[in-house]
């Protein structure tokens, strides 16, 4: 249905620019009306986008005012945008449960963002060396490329990335604890409170903290922790799981503390997940979690765990301990 | 553990549980963008939080939702850079035009160029600038070609484009 639509729709705009084209001929003329004819929206689509030009070719008297304020609506998108959302978040400010959930959102730091991915999606972007880059959930980053660098900024979440060759301009991700420098390979690096994890899905990669005084090779299936002035291993991990886990969506955890794991799902919710981390920092999860239906996976955690789940409007969740929900 | 819901938040959720997934469509289509989509429903929602009125009275949900959201999108701060823009530009040409504009009649074609520049929100930049130069500045394809350093194939393409998107935005 909706690519029937999308058809009819390119169908009108080709109609539209031949009649603005030129005279149609009297067989033309009659296959318009008959395109018009085979349904309600045909025609509908057809009269929408005259609507439209009809209201441009109206502004035509004043053309050169016009189009400075049309250029005006038009100049700097980015900044605007981004002044808009604070100005909605100060707005905020002055409510209850439902918009202090919005307010806490990591919305703003990603409106700012080169690449920004939501909660709930997964993105692959195929950049301009033929590397490509993935985001999972609230992430965001910046990219920096030009003729002597391939440079990606993490400013949030995780991305996997697949570096194309380029003997010439290595390729480096960064984040506020360290940088990742490649030639050509697989991994994803992930921001976690004030550490990046870096996980090797191929080749290697030399890791450096951001004071520049560490630095280490790591080879595909380890993984790494880096903070502003360290950087060591942390064990291994599975890089086909890790392929797996990203292509369907999924969060995979062993022996994990709880709160990490909730950290994870708020990353892919659109509300705010509340819960109070030393409370559940005891509790260990090892499960394959669908991270792309939070909810389910919620419930999943709820059925398996001491811990009751409670939804007060779409935008919270609160999850508690079930022996003291009640206190 | 019971939580005290006053009405106007009930309402809320009532009229978010009902409309929340048409709202998104709709800015989905209109803004060509899951992302910015999903930000601009919740920046509707909130916005409507914050105005607190009664929400159970509304009659048409709907187009309340998408007044809000266009508002969201084409701000107060856009329509003044619209307005100065345009005033600007008049002062500079108004010996050009065709006799003395009224400020009813500046008012009128402020009140279109929001509502176009609402329409054209979304809209991939070269797609935009082709629709402007060509059914308002009336240049040719090959003009547009020329001046966009484009192949004419892709002026074409573009203007295909922002008609469909065009037919998205008027489509509440």
């Amino acid at each position: 249905m909706p690519d029937a639509r999308q058809q009819i729709e390119e169908q009108a705009a080709e109609w539209m620019l031949r009649l603005h084209e030129g005279e149609l001929s009297e067989a033309q003329r009659l296959a318009f009306d008959c395109w018009k004819q085979q349904g309600p929206h045909y025609a509908a689509a057809a009269a929408r986008m005259e609507a439209v030009i009809s209201r441009m070719q109206a502004l035509r008297g004043k053309k050169s005012p016009a189009r400075a304020a049309l250029n005006a609506a038009f100049a700097n998108q980015q900044s605007r945008r981004s002044k808009s959302a604070v100005r909605t978040l100060l707005l905020a400010c002055s409510l209850a449960v439902p918009a202090a959930a919005l307010l806490l959102s990591p919305y703003p730091q990603r409106w700012m963002a080169d690449v920004r991915n939501g909660p709930g999606q997964w993105q692959t972007l195929r950049l301009a060396d033929g590397s490509a880059l993935s985001l999972n959930g609230i992430s965001a980053a910046n990219l920096h490329f030009d003729a002597t660098q391939r440079r990606i900024e993490l400013l949030q979440g995780e991305i996997l990335v697949e570096v194309a060759h380029d003997q010439a301009r290595p390729f480096i991700v960064q984040t506020a604890q360290g940088s990742m420098r490649a030639l050509g390979t697989r991994f994803v690096v992930k921001r976690e409170g004030d550490s990046t994890v870096l996980s090797m899905l191929e080749s290697r990669v030399a890791a450096h903290s951001a004071d520049a005084r560490q630095s280490l090779e790591v080879a595909a299936g380890s993984q790494a922790l880096i903070s502003t002035d360290s950087v060591r291993l942390t064990g291994s991990i599975d890089p086909a799981g890790i392929n797996e886990a990203w292509r369907r969506h999924q969060l995979v955890v062993e022996n994990r503390p709880l709160p990490e794991v909730l950290d994870e799902i708020a990353r892919h919710r659109s509300g705010r997940l509340q819960f109070d981390r030393a409370a559940l920092q005891s509790l260990r999860v090892s499960a394959v979690i669908p991270l792309d239906d939070s909810d389910h996976a919620l419930q999943l955690l709820a059925q398996t765990l001491p811990i009751t789940v409670q939804t007060y409007t779409p935008w919270l969740v609160i999850v508690n301990p079930s022996n003291t929900a009640n206190k | 553990m019971s939580v005290g819901e006053p009405p106007f938040q009930r309402e809320i959720t009532q009229l978010y549980s009902e409309h929340h997934g048409w709202l998104l469509t709709w800015l989905r289509r209109k803004l060509g963008c899951r992302q910015n989509a999903a930000d601009l429903a919740q920046d509707t929602f909130a916005r409507i939080l914050n105005t607190r009125e009664s929400v159970a009275t509304i009659r048409e949900p709907r187009a309340y939702l998408s007044t809000t959201a266009r508002r969201l999108i084409i701000d107060q701060a856009r329509r003044k850079q619209i307005e100065q823009a345009y005033l600007q530009e008049l002062a500079l040409t108004m010996d050009a035009l065709e006799g003395f504009q009224s400020p009813e009649q500046i008012n009128t074609t402020l009140e279109a160029l929001e509502q176009i520049a609402f329409i054209l929100e979304g809209m991939h930049e070269y797609s935009r600038q082709a629709f402007v130069l060509y059914y308002l500045e009336e240049l040719t394809q090959q003009q547009i070609a020329r001046q966009l350093k484009l192949s004419e194939r892709t002026v074409r393409k573009y203007l295909i484009q922002a008609l469909v998107h065009c037919g998205h935005s008027m489509d509440t």
